[in-house]
């Protein structure tokens, strides 16, 4: 009759897995493969220039702080800029002579209409064609 | 050097700090690396990438631990990320030819030292349940330290062991193997 398997049966079936084991060689081999990859990451320009946030989370929040100032900043700047725009366009347009009086070449033209037509010398076609006729004589 | 004078200076980047801890561990990484992946290279290259990582992430080894039980949680979630990609390769069509995959389990039996049965079977079980035995069984790790390991409850641990036996044995016997024949 064949005997049925137990719990320690398995356990010795999986003792019986042999050890592995590194020769000394192959293991000086994989220490040297460590210690280059680790000294050639070390030695790189980036590592003495870059910033690394992400080495502990109490930097991710700074950074994330930090960028969130800085775009509140830069919204908070486009949007002052815009209501000062929208400001001006409106004193415009809701009160257009204040801004005439200011404009110097626009109240030059304003006074020169508000002027009587008495005001202005009459120019008399007459005297011209006289004056016309008086250089030919003189011709 | 002992191994906490070894840790502070690793986390100083000296070197030599490394060098102790590794000459401490890599038996054990090089082992836990292998029966997770079943093959002597890819463990190897295990051990290089575990003691690349624990020279990272050494600020992170607050001491609440022993040092050991921290060195094989990051092997065992090396070593499941280099099984989680290599579905990923065979999903995408790259690992997929039948006869590759025979003769690696065939290698792999051979490799771990126990017949092709207890291989076959020891590959069918999940993942989780399969390090769990291989750890209590070979390593002779406590419950306690397996759980802080992988990170799982005690109870958790404990049944992912009493299931992975009590497939193992079904699966023997239906291949009409004995206990006298391993």
């Amino acid at each position: 009759m064949t005997r049925k398997w137990t719990e320690e049966d398995v356990t010795k079936a999986l003792k019986k897995m042999t050890e592995v084991s590194v020769s000394e060689t192959s293991a000086d081999q994989i220490w040297f493969k460590i210690d280059e990859k680790i000294s050639v990451r070390k030695n790189h320009v980036w590592n003495h220039i870059t910033w690394k946030p992400w080495s502990h989370p109490i930097r991710w929040v700074m950074v994330t702080a930090c960028l969130c100032v800085a775009s509140t900043g830069v919204v908070y700047h486009a949007n002052s800029m815009d209501q000062s725009d929208m400001d001006a366009y409106l004193i415009s347009i809701s009160n257009p002579t204040a801004n005439i009086t200011k404009d110097l070449g626009a109240a030059n033209v304003s006074v020169l209409l508000g002027e009587s037509f008495s005001s202005v010398p009459e120019v008399k076609v007459d005297d011209h064609l006289d004056s016309i006729a008086a250089d030919e004589v003189l011709l | 050097m002992t191994e906490t004078e070894a840790i502070e200076k690793c986390r100083q980047g000296d070197m030599a700090g490394l060098h102790v801890l590794y000459e401490l561990h890599r038996s054990k990484v090089l082992n836990l690396s292998w029966r997770i992946l079943g093959s002597q290279h890819e463990a190897e290259d295990s051990l290089q990438d575990v003691f690349i990582k624990v020279f990272d992430r050494i600020d992170h080894y607050r001491g609440e631990s022993a040092f050991s039980t921290w060195v094989y949680r990051m092997t065992t979630n090396h070593c499941l990320d280099i099984l989680r990609r290599r579905k990923i390769l065979s999903f995408m069509g790259f690992e997929n030819v039948p006869e590759v995959q025979d003769k690696k389990d065939s290698e792999k039996a051979v490799n771990l030292g126990f017949s092709p049965v207890i291989a076959k079977a020891l590959e069918k079980l999940p993942e989780k349940q399969k390090i769990c035995l291989l750890m209590r069984e070979m390593d002779d790790l406590s419950y306690e330290d397996i759980a802080l390991v992988l990170q799982l409850s005690l109870g958790t641990v404990k049944s992912n062991i009493h299931r992975a036996k009590a497939f193992l044995k079904e699966t023997l016997e239906k291949e009409g193997l004995t206990p006298d024949d391993v």
